[in-house]
């Protein structure tokens, strides 16, 4: 067979065709994309120089202009304007100092308070949602259901500004993976983790038991508000849209929940990537096993994130035999604790078994979830990791 | 009675697993044998189903609270009667690693099992770990750790508590996603964990041991 294109290549693979080779995509490589600016167009340009597959993500827009979400990428998220916000500092003796933000919203005020650890990114300033805002939060954003009328002033649709800007992106994105012959994939969805960074991840798991009704209704203003963003991203159209969903495994949510109020809005969003002619993939790392019969009602055509170290209930056959013949499988090796600690050994051993019992075919093979330190030992067991991956190519090209 | 508990800590009922445990005590039940076998037995059944994929953490984490709530009922009368628990265990994720949603659910049950926790918390620095074992003189350390960009601070803390010469006097625990038993072993730890489950049977065994270092 031809060489094929990294995008012909990727597309084959989730689709289940023939290809020379299984790819090598890596999901983040936040290692590599800091020392490139976090610009995007050079990560992919970057990726391909070192002979992986790679993919372009839009909206570019760098984490340092996602102010109010650093963790969720894509659209901007905009308050109603009628929204206004207030934030002071308080010190506290023998204590961290403490960093309130009130919203004051037509239907109502909502309030949180951190922390200031010594390792607090963001100043004397808190974002909207975000990874290192929960475990210092002393109180979260949404505690009761009444708080849910305010929170809707938060989660606007895109503004025609935003709309305008996206389509200029993507005229140059496109141009650019023609030109690179690589894969356009946009996103993030987002579902249950924004209900973790509003709630917090305990505080949720007891709302989850105790009232799930609240919960349901929390995650069906996130699902209207993330089909809204869906349309836009997805009017590019992308090859494949991606929804993050770290916190929808069986350590966050009961199979049951799932199957009730994550499921069906999944499948939702899942038709409309379809509808836009757009592959779905879902970012999960832990947690699977008792969600993959869901996975597949929903139609998943990508399951991103399958570590086998750090990731628990992650049985790599398990996943393999029960979606594996219609869900293409990302990831396979875990990038923390393999890449960037193993030695020469451990990275190849990791390959060879990803791939044995994830692939080769419907497999894309990739560090999970990501490499983010930059040390010699990380580039090192890159080189290896690619080495060993080109070992296991089939040596009578299909 | 007994059997009522046992059922409503299993379901995460709080109020009715406290309110149960009230009655048991007005009707003049043993408070050890509440304890023991309807309280302590429950949460051993909430570990095994954990462990066997038939529960997950939402569940547990309500069933540690409705065991945590009926404790508080039954802890004036377990100390009337003079009950001591099976042992001190402190508890915390090492420095720089703010995950504790599994070294909770560690601390949960070993209270399950019988012993007094007191945890730490998360972003534990060596010498917090030192200055709780010599002011609570636990038998067992428990660390939990989930980045592995930290997880070498178990390391620092067991030579924090080797430099300060109570090493000998505690077990030291360790578990946490990306910790191995290997890894236990090169930090200098006498024990590893897979889960939460497990970590409270170890906890049991240990407690009939004297720590060996
Ligand atoms: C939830 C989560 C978070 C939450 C934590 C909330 C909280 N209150 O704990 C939030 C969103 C805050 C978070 C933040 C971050 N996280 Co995080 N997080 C996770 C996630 C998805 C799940 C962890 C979890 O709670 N699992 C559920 C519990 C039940 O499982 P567990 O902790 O493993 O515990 C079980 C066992 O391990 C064991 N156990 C645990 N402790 C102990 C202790 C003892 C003594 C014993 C015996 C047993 C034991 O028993 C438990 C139950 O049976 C993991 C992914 C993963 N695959 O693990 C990433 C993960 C751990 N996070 C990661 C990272 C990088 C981060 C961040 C640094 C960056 C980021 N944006 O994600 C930040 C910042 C952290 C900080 N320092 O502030 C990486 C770590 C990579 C690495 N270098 O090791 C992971 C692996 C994600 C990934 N795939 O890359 N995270």
């Amino acid at each position: 067979m031809a060489q094929l294109t990294s995008r012909e290549r990727m597309l084959r693979t989730i689709n289940r065709q023939v290809v020379d080779h299984y790819p090598c995509c890596f999901m983040s490589f936040t290692a590599l994309r800091e020392k490139l600016g976090d610009n995007l167009y050079e990560l992919t340009k970057a990726e391909l120089g070192m002979g992986l597959d790679t993919m372009l993500f839009i909206p570019t827009t760098p984490r340092a202009l996602r102010r109010e979400h650093p963790d969720l990428r894509g659209l901007p998220v905009h308050f109603d304007p009628q929204v206004k916000t207030t934030e002071w500092r308080e010190e506290v003796s023998g204590d961290y100092p403490l960093l309130h933000k009130v919203y004051d919203t037509p239907a109502g005020r909502l309030t949180t308070s951190v922390r200031l650890t010594e390792d607090w990114r963001f100043g004397n300033r808190i974002p909207f949602v975000d990874d290192y805002q929960i475990p210092r939060a002393l109180k979260p954003l949404i505690t009761e259901p009444h708080e849910l009328e305010a929170l809707q002033f938060m989660l606007r649709p895109p503004t025609e500004a935003d709309i305008a800007a996206y389509r200029e992106e993507v005229h140059v994105a496109r141009a650019f993976v023609e030109s690179h012959g690589v894969l356009l994939a946009g996103g993030w969805g987002v579902g249950m983790d924004l209900a973790n960074w509003l709630c917090g991840m305990e505080p949720l798991m007891f709302h989850m038991m105790d009232r799930p009704q609240f919960v349901d209704d929390l995650l069906e203003m996130i699902h209207v508000w993330n089909l809204q963003r869906m349309e836009v991203v997805l009017s590019a159209p992308p090859d494949i849209f991606i929804r993050r969903a770290w916190y929808e495994g069986c350590d966050f949510v009961t199979p049951g929940f799932y199957h009730k109020s994550i499921l069906p809005r999944l499948k939702a969003e899942v038709d409309l990537a379809h509808q836009h002619g757009a592959k779905f993939g879902y970012i999960c790392s832990s947690g699977l096993e008792p969600m993959l019969a869901d996975h597949l009602a929903a139609g998943l055509d990508m399951l991103i994130g399958i570590d086998p170290v750090q990731g628990r209930r992650t049985n790599l056959t398990q996943i393999k035999e029960t979606i594996g013949s219609t869900t293409c499988l990302w990831g396979g090796v875990s990038g923390a604790v393999t890449v960037e600690r193993g030695t020469e050994e451990e990275v190849r051993t990791a390959v060879r078994e990803a791939v044995q019992s994830l692939g080769p075919d419907g497999f894309i093979l990739s560090p999970v979830d990501n490499l983010t330190i930059d040390a010699p030992q990380t580039w090192r067991n890159v080189d290896i990791f690619i080495d060993e991956w080109h070992r296991t190519w089939p040596s009578e090209p299909a | 009675m007994l059997r009522r508990i046992f059922d409503h800590i299993l379901e995460g009922d709080a109020p009715a697993a406290t309110e149960c445990v009230q009655r048991a005590l007005a009707d003049g039940m043993d408070p050890a044998t509440i304890l023991n076998q309807a309280m302590i037995a429950a949460m051993d059944e909430t570990g095994r189903r954990f462990e066997a994929g038939e529960i997950y953490v939402p569940e547990m984490l309500v069933a540690g609270r409705a065991m945590q709530s009926a404790l508080g009922a039954l802890k004036p009368f377990l100390v009337q009667a003079d009950l001591e628990p099976l042992g001190k265990v402190v508890i915390g994720t090492v420095q720089g690693d703010l995950h504790d949603i599994g070294k909770n659910l560690v601390a949960l049950m070993l209270q399950g099992a019988g012993f007094e926790v007191i945890d730490l918390g998360t972003d534990v620095a060596p010498a917090r770990f030192v200055q709780a074992v010599r002011e609570h003189e636990p038998m067992l350390v428990a660390m939990s750790a989930l980045l592995t960009t930290t997880m070498t601070n178990m390391s620092t803390t067991v030579v924090a508590l080797r430099a300060a010469g109570l090493r000998d006097r505690v077990h030291v625990m360790v578990g946490g996603a990306p910790v191995t038993r290997q890894y236990a072993d090169q930090v200098g730890a006498d024990m590893y964990e897979p889960d939460a489950a497990s970590a409270a049977r170890a906890a049991r065994a240990a407690a009939k041991r004297r720590p060996s270092v």
